[in-house]
């Protein structure tokens, strides 16, 4: 094969012979005693006998660290984040590290002596049964990025604090609540946009994204290409850029490297003829947008706060 | 009345058309005509329907409006980047398939395509390089040395390069190079989100700036390319005949590696590998035209450039409003017509 694809047949190989290889699906009904010490948790790939008061929690993926965080747990062991500005880089300085999301390292997981391990579906398929050897292991399905609160009510109930959990959930409403007052009549005529510019065209973010839940919770409607409840972000070319315009427009980048890509736009002549961008009301916000639990949500916000309110965090 | 001959025997028992002169002149100026046609089918058709209309106003009386701006910044560019591009990779792949004697070799077999891929992913996980222009630039300089060290690779030992040598030479190189793209994307998923994209080769969001810059090396790949064209064609005769014939050979390979360096470098270095069009549009030329590299590069190089812009139409229309990247529609359209075309010239 031509044209740079020559390195990737290969691991195609390799991934279809690690599937095919099997995981924990077929001790998917695993069943737990309950102890003294321990109560039964059901996940998604079984159950877990947890411990009452877990002490060395490790998480393997980041929207479950951000629940945990969130309810006042400091994990011994979390997912090296690629992304020094992320907004869970701050909270976990300090912490080690127990591999990449896509690749946790069994080994390091181990010599941290777990009592509690936590991560998603995709990564405990395949070394779940490893890893319950260790510690009781929760698995989450947070695929879908719009579904963070009930993920967060998996966590918080695996970390034996759903009181907790639920007092997150409530002062985040109260947020909520303060931010619908203080806008009051422009709530309804302020169309939020939420791009990210990528790959030669623009992404769009619809309403049951994570972003989009939240900016639902805040009651901002979204512009017609948003106004779907498509999980995935839709991709369009850049001829039809007209749909990424809104009242206000969020561009939000992942990494450093995305926001110079964004500086460009600024010069692109197409961009400058969204109504948005004439208004002056287009804001380059960080990866939160992109998901995770109560934190990022509440970042969103802050977000919000500050710029269709005009107030400081 | 010239007759032109096709000597390529050795390429199977392909139909051999024997031409006049004027009538290959006369097909030149078909060529012509239809690349222009797909250019301008490439102007007309995209994610937003724009009426031909508009399209003209566009080119004549511009009022800076939404849709006059998406025919000059992103159409015109585009279908000029996709021309040029096609083209070049064409006469690319032609001058290897004569160069080294075999109809399956393309540029890729110099490892440029996987050396300008490893610069590129190199220099995004090592320096955060963001920019299409900035790649290009790695490209440009990761082909040139991949080239470089296939060359040199396939000249050692006894004989100098030959053509078995520079094929070993290359896709040993070639995989070497890819694994260590490979590596280099495993371990670093940011890398990996950022050029995956532009691993796929596409013309979309090329500017005219980008297509400036490069159109130099193009240019001089272009002219060496067609300047060659006797000698190449005495070359695929076979090294003893060419000797034979008076022709230092060395030179030739050497000027013709330029030329192949330049095109397909630069090719890559505007939009990324792209492949399929080196390989199968040169045997396409071969069949209207015979193997005298003198037509046979000419008639590449048009066929190449209407191959890749067709080839982008298609990918902005097959998934509306999605664009596909144009190295993955060449690889759709052109692996089964290889496929056919392969089996067609063994049967006969």
């Amino acid at each position: 094969m031509t044209g740079g694809y020559r390195g990737l047949s290969p691991l195609l190989l390799a991934v279809v012979l690690a599937v095919a290889s099997g995981g924990w699906g077929a001790s998917a009904a695993r069943q737990a005693t309950p102890a003294a010490d321990c109560r039964v948790v059901a996940h998604e790939l079984g159950e877990a006998c947890v411990p009452l008061d877990p002490r060395r929690v490790v998480v393997l993926d980041r929207f479950p660290l951000d629940s945990a965080l969130a309810v006042g747990v400091r994990p011994v062991g979390v997912p090296t984040l690629d992304n020094p500005s992320s907004y869970l880089a701050p909270p976990v300085v300090g912490i080690a590290e127990n591999g990449t999301e896509s690749e946790p390292n069994i080994e390091q997981i181990a010599a941290l002596k777990p009592d509690l391990i936590i991560g998603s579906v995709a990564q405990l398929a395949e070394i779940g049964d490893k890893l319950s050897r260790l510690a009781p292991v929760v698995a989450i399905d947070d695929g879908d990025s719009g579904a963070w609160k009930r993920v967060h009510a998996q966590v918080a109930d695996a970390l034996g604090r759903a009181d907790e959990g639920e007092r997150v959930m409530a002062a985040y409403q109260a947020r909520l609540d303060a931010f619908k007052a203080r806008m009051g009549a422009r709530l309804g005529e302020t169309e939020v946009s939420v791009i990210r510019p990528r790959d030669g065209g623009i992404r769009l973010y619809g309403r049951t994204y994570f972003s989009g839940t939240v900016l639902e919770d805040a009651g901002l409607p979204r512009p017609p290409s948003q106004d779907v409840e498509e999980e995935e972000p839709l991709d369009i070319s850049k001829e039809l850029i007209g749909q990424a315009d809104g009242d206000v427009i969020f561009v939000w980048s992942f990494s450093p490297e995305e926001r110079e890509e964004l500086a460009k736009i600024a010069d692109d002549p197409l961009w400058a003829k969204l109504g948005a961008v004439r208004d002056g009301r287009v804001y380059e916000v960080g990866e939160h947008w992109y998901g995770g639990g109560p934190l990022a949500a509440n970042a969103v916000l802050d977000d919000l706060f500050l710029h269709l309110l005009g107030e400081g965090a | 009345m010239e007759v032109a001959v096709a000597p390529g025997r050795s390429h199977g028992r392909g139909l051999r058309l024997v031409r006049s002169r004027s009538l290959l002149l006369a097909g030149l100026v078909v060529g012509v005509g239809l690349l222009l046609l797909a250019m301008l089918a490439s102007i007309l058709f995209g994610a937003a329907e724009i009426g031909p209309g508009t399209v003209w106003a566009a080119l004549v009386a511009f009022d800076d409006s939404t849709d006059h701006l998406i025919i000059r910044t992103l159409r015109i560019p585009r279908a000029l980047v996709a021309a040029a591009v096609g083209a070049a990779l064409a006469v690319a792949g032609g001058v290897m398939q004569g160069l080294t004697r075999n109809p399956m070799a393309d540029p890729g077999l110099l490892g440029i395509e996987a050396g300008a891929a490893l610069a590129v992913v190199a220099a995004v996980h090592l320096l955060g390089v963001g920019s299409l222009a900035l790649y290009a630039w790695f490209a440009f300089a990761g082909a040139g040395l991949a080239a470089a060290a296939v060359s040199a690779l396939g000249s050692a030992g006894r004989g100098g390069p030959t053509p078995l040598k520079l094929t070993i030479a290359g896709a040993a190189l070639a995989a070497l190079v890819s694994s260590l793209t490979t590596a280099i994307l495993i371990l670093d998923q940011r890398t990996l989100e950022q050029v995956r994209f532009w691993l796929a080769g596409s013309v979309a969001g090329r500017d005219l700036d980008l297509l400036a810059q490069v159109a130099p090396y193009l240019a001089v790949g272009l002219v060496v390319a067609l300047a060659l064209g006797r000698q190449i064609t005495t070359l695929a005769l076979g090294e003893d005949v060419a000797r034979g014939l008076g022709q230092r050979t060395g030179r030739v390979k050497a000027a013709a590696a330029l030329a192949v360096v330049l095109l397909a470098g630069g090719s890559v270095a505007v939009a990324g590998p792209i492949g399929f069009v080196g390989l199968v549009v040169p045997h396409v030329a071969r069949f209207l035209v015979g193997g005298d590299y003198r037509w046979l590069l000419p008639y590449a190089a048009l066929l190449g450039g209407t191959f890749l812009v067709l080839a982008d139409v298609l990918a902005r229309l097959v998934l509306r409003p999605q664009e596909l990247p144009v190295g993955v529609m060449t690889a759709l359209v052109g692996g089964p017509f290889f496929v056919a075309l392969v089996r067609w010239r063994v049967r006969r």
